[in-house]
């Protein structure tokens, strides 16, 4: 082995005498490809195997449908579309591909460890992502900043302090996804590739509450305690499918929610503007999470298990959140923006009353939906609490 | 431009916004597509006589079926948009004075509540469609600025 290319150098990550032994630990097998691609060079000879008919699917042309080509449209192949209860492929080998014969060559990379179907699939999550495509927006051109008029300081300072809420939890809901989607495997791409969507929808979503927040004037207020617990426990979830559900059925839900109410919390076009379209993206996400649950419900090889294992962190999850959602750093804002000013505080208390009800509500509906059925046991009070 | 003349509550009416939309393709792939099947209800009141209930189908930047129902369940919608005729009638004006809903008269709007508009479906996931394409219908809806509606009353 030519050692000396391997001498580490410099003193950063990735240098240390480890991460040398873990890499030359490879060296071996694809040193070996390596030369014996050289040798076939050096002879002169073709490798045309890949121009042979080799039971591979050929000659089915997949035509446009009126959303474009999707993968929906060519999953239509049942070699493409049908995907593996376990993916036996822990590297980047394309579902669908001739990968068989070269699987004892092929790395097989430790951290592709969601190998299971029921741990990320969702039977929405392929139209989800063509969805998710369409429905992009700028947050830079697409919202019209020009027409944001001069609000009454104690609206604007309302809603520069609830921009700073969602600037701050739509950060996390971008970093959740990041955490997994490089565990999981080629076999199951379109999780991924969705949940990249996903990603892009937060980074966009705390981009626009940042630029609301100081666009009229106003500029970001006060970060919560009881946000950012909130928000750990979500980083914190044990698996994937549990920190599924708290962020995007149970977060996402409420926050749904509030940007539906957006309508009434809003003082101007442009904020309205912002929160239909942060809805319309949030309820992808909603969607994608329910559907998960629900498939996890339905799959896991102990069905009683999951079912039990879901509850208990239901039953922690939602004090967890509720902890953010009494926060005053929430709450009041929210009383102030439906109250129409400071004054009108508690005449806004009606209006909160009202969205904390549907939120609950329509949270319970949402696990209805997935089989999980929280009605008897939730944690967060289904009205109010004051 | 030379405006259409169609009473409301009608199949013109609703075939009038249908051929609007699909003649603004551009505009509708700018905001995504849709995928839904919708029953649009109008309750009876100030001088509608009787309730009138129309679906509405989406594919992807298109409206592609527009038509009368008995009733909302022959559509197999994926939600239902209700209202008494005097909130359409109002949500129509409305949108014809300011050339899109002002801020009190947008569908989320009157719907939130449950009160003036109801969006309901029995699963939660297809009501959620009514804000995942939320922006399209109001679109949609607000196309009828372009419209010289006649109202029965």
């Amino acid at each position: 082995m030519e050692n000396d290319l391997y001498t580490p150098m410099g003193k950063g990550p990735g240098t240390s005498a480890e991460d040398w032994v873990k890499f030359y630990s490879s060296a071996t097998v694809w040193q070996e490809i390596r030369r014996e691609n050289e040798e076939r060079l050096k002879r002169g000879s073709w490798d045309l195997r890949w121009l042979k008919p080799n039971g591979e699917v050929w000659g089915t042309k997949v035509n446009p449908g009126p959303h474009g080509l999707t993968f929906v449209d060519i999953n239509r192949q049942t070699h493409l579309g049908e995907i593996a209860e376990h993916a036996e492929f822990k590297n980047m080998a394309p579902r669908g591909s001739i990968r068989e014969p070269y699987k004892g060559l092929m790395p097989e990379f430790t951290h592709y460890d969601l190998t299971e179907k029921f741990e990320v699939w969702s039977e929405s999550v392929t139209g989800l992502y063509e969805e998710a495509k369409a429905r992009q927006w700028n947050a830079a051109t697409d919202i019209p900043w020009d027409e944001l008029e001069p609000l009454p300081e104690d609206l604007e300072r309302a809603a520069c302090q609830f921009a700073t809420f969602l600037t701050e939890v739509e950060f996390v809901a971008g970093d959740f996804p990041s955490i997994w989607m490089h565990r999981i495997p080629n076999e199951f791409f379109e999780v991924k590739a969705f949940l990249a969507s996903q990603m892009t929808d937060e980074a966009r979503h705390a981009e626009v509450f940042r630029k609301r927040a100081v666009a009229n004037g106003g500029g970001l207020l006060h970060a919560g305690a009881g946000f950012e617990w909130a928000l750990k426990a979500i980083l914190d979830a044990p698996s994937h499918t549990l920190g599924t559900f708290l962020l995007n059925i149970l977060a996402e839900g409420l926050v749904l929610s509030m940007f539906r109410a957006g309508e009434f919390l809003a003082k101007t076009r442009v904020d309205k503007e912002i929160f239909r379209r942060c809805m319309q993206d949030e309820a992808r996400h909603v969607s994608y999470g329910t559907m998960h649950l629900k498939y996890f419900l339905e799959n896991a090889p102990d069905k009683e298990k999951a079912l039990e294992i879901m509850h208990g962190y239901a039953d922690i999850g939602e004090q967890v959140i509720l902890t953010a959602l009494t926060e005053p750093l929430l709450l009041e804002p929210l009383a102030v923006l439906m109250g129409d000013g400071v004054k009108n505080i508690d005449q806004g208390l009606d209006g909160v009353r009202f969205l904390w009800a549907t939120m609950v509500e329509e949270y319970l509906q949402r696990c209805d939906r997935a089989g999980l059925s929280r009605r008897d046991q939730v944690k967060i009070p289904l009205e109010f609490p004051a | 431009m030379i405006e259409l003349k169609v009473q409301f509550p009608s199949l013109d009416w609703l075939r009038a916004l249908q051929g609007l939309m699909n003649e603004n393709s551009a505009r509708y792939q700018k905001l995504g597509y849709v995928d839904a099947r919708i029953a649009v209800v109008i309750e009876a009141d100030e001088g509608l006589e009787e309730r009138k209930v129309y679906g509405l189908v989406f594919e992807a930047f298109r409206c592609i079926e527009v038509r009368d129902l008995g009733d909302p369940a022959e559509l197999n919608p994926e939600f239902v948009m209700e209202a008494f005729y005097s909130v359409w009638k109002e949500m129509i004006q409305n949108i014809r004075e300011n050339g899109r809903a002002d801020l009190k008269h947008t569908l989320n709007y009157l719907s939130l509540p449950g009160i003036p508009m109801r969006v309901w479906s029995d699963d939660p996931l297809n009501r959620d469609k009514f804000f995942r394409y939320n922006q399209s219908l109001q679109e949609f809806f607000d196309a009828s600025c372009q419209l010289e509606t006649e109202f029965v009353i």
